[in-house]
């Protein structure tokens, strides 16, 4: 289980974070939402060891990211907005890479990739040089990093920023699977994702958490009966 | 060496193949070694066994390229966000700037390594004085070493590869060129110095004091960068 617990960040005088919890169980895919600049990305941030928070704690099964961050990294896979890799470097160098710093036993390495390559179809570009490959598959390729060393937990920003309606469909469908050997976490402010793989939303607005439900229950609290004005609504209210 | 370190290492010393960058950093390093040896080291008018016209203007073109290897090892990851990968893996910081740290340095021996054709080619012209030009190569060894650190650190602080390139050269001439005036003027203080410690090794006396003083450099410059990486509240 993941447990944010009373999590505040601060940059300078601007107040990021306000006493933020919640807990997140595996088999979960959770919506972080909120508007462009809510504090989305900082809480991501906090929860993968970027940033150390002001007060407040963020445990993955009782373990504290603070106290321990290389241990209980093991057990994350994250993808950051964009999906930043190094442009130079073909797929296949980038997932040997990443599995050195793992550790990863060789043959464990090449079962592992023989499936992220099976299921991510990435077997047509594995020697090209990642700079040279379209958002879909550099994605993928991204996807491939984070699980390379089977991790519990997924987390990404923004995942399906900037993809075509087909990649957006692989993605959801790809999330969905990893979901019943673990927890995502995805961080968006793509309603039409929300609706069609969260079970969860939780929503932030100016730092602050407001709201904790399903999708269906938020839709069936607005007349509209849908996310977007859901969405609209609550973070209006909060202005 | 652990596993975690290699693969950094790896990564990083590769990297440099991956473009003409490092082919051109090599052949200025020999093109600007001869020059200075030869036009304004005035080789051929001095007692050169012990290669001083060489060894005298090393500090000054390390100085120049040393910041050329290190310039990408950190302001390349936070200007294409990669960063966020790196530090996001399970792998202590130091190991991350040790790893980045022993390839700059490696890929610089490579570049100092060239110096050895040309010591043959010297030794076989005049005969050399093994011991001095023994010592002034460890001499420049170390330089290397303190710079490449120094270098790292300018990089950790910057997310543009070219300003931590002019940082790092400013950093590293205010350490060789301003301080020894008023450094040396103490004799207490020479010790400091960073010309006085050259001058020490380049005259083929290899001394403990001097050895220590510069890798105490390349100490404090990777402490200060693991420090740096460490505490970074915002990226």
């Amino acid at each position: 289980m993941i447990s944010i617990e009373k999590i505040s960040k601060s940059f300078g005088a601007v107040s990021a974070l306000q006493d933020i919890s919640f807990k997140i169980n595996y088999g979960e895919i959770v919506a972080l939402l909120g508007p462009n600049g809510a504090g989305k990305t900082t809480l991501i941030r906090l929860m993968t060891g970027l940033l150390s928070p002001d007060a407040g704690k963020i445990k993955y099964d009782e373990e504290d990211i603070s106290a321990d961050r290389v241990k209980v990294l093991q057990k994350i896979g994250y993808i950051p907005e964009n999906a930043p890799l190094y442009n130079e470097m073909t797929p296949y160098e980038f997932l040997k890479f990443t599995s050195d710093i793992w550790d990863i036993k060789e043959q464990i390495f090449s079962d592992r990739l023989e499936q992220l390559i099976n299921k991510l179809e990435l077997k047509t570009v594995m020697s090209r040089p990642i700079g040279d490959l379209s958002k879909g598959y550099r994605h993928r390729v991204a996807i491939a990093g984070a699980l390379i060393h089977g991790p519990k937990i997924l987390i990404m920003d923004e995942p399906s920023e900037g993809l075509d309606p087909n990649q957006k469909y692989g993605l959801r469908r790809f999330i969905k699977d990893f979901s019943t050997q673990g927890a995502v976490i995805i961080s968006t402010h793509i309603m039409e994702d929300v609706d069609a793989i969260a079970d969860r939303i939780v929503m932030i607005n100016k730092g602050n958490l407001v709201a904790d439900t399903t999708p269906m229950r938020l839709k069936y609290q607005m007349p509209e009966r849908d996310l977007s004005s859901a969405f609209r609504r609550i973070t209006e209210n909060n202005k | 060496m652990n596993k975690q370190i290699k693969a950094i290492f790896a990564k990083e010393f590769y990297g440099y193949f991956r473009s003409i960058s490092a082919y051109f950093i090599i052949g200025l390093y020999i093109a600007l070694s001869l020059l200075s040896s030869f036009i304004f080291g005035n080789f051929f008018e001095i007692d050169n066994q012990s290669m001083i016209s060489f060894f005298k203007y090393q500090p000054d073109i390390l100085a120049v390229l040393i910041p050329g290897i290190t310039m990408h090892l950190w302001a390349d990851e936070y200007r294409s966000g990669t960063i966020e990968f790196i530090l996001t893996q399970p792998i202590k910081y130091k190991d991350i700037v040790i790893g980045k740290y022993l390839a700059a340095a490696s890929f610089s021996l490579l570049m100092l390594s060239t110096i050895i054709p040309q010591t043959i080619v010297v030794m076989l012209y005049n005969g050399i004085n093994l011991s001095a030009v023994t010592s002034a190569f460890v001499s420049c060894l170390l330089i290397t070493l303190s710079f490449c650190a120094i270098g790292e650190l300018v990089s950790s602080i910057s997310n543009k590869p070219m300003i931590a390139y002019l940082g790092s050269i400013f950093v590293i001439w205010s350490i060789t060129m301003f301080a020894p005036d008023v450094l040396t003027e103490s004799t207490e203080l020479s010790a400091l110095s960073f010309h006085e410690n050259y001058q020490n090794l380049i005259n083929g006396k290899i001394e403990l004091s001097s050895v220590i003083y510069y890798i105490s450099m390349a100490g404090a410059g990777l402490w200060a960068t693991v420090a740096i990486i460490s505490n970074r509240n915002k990226i």
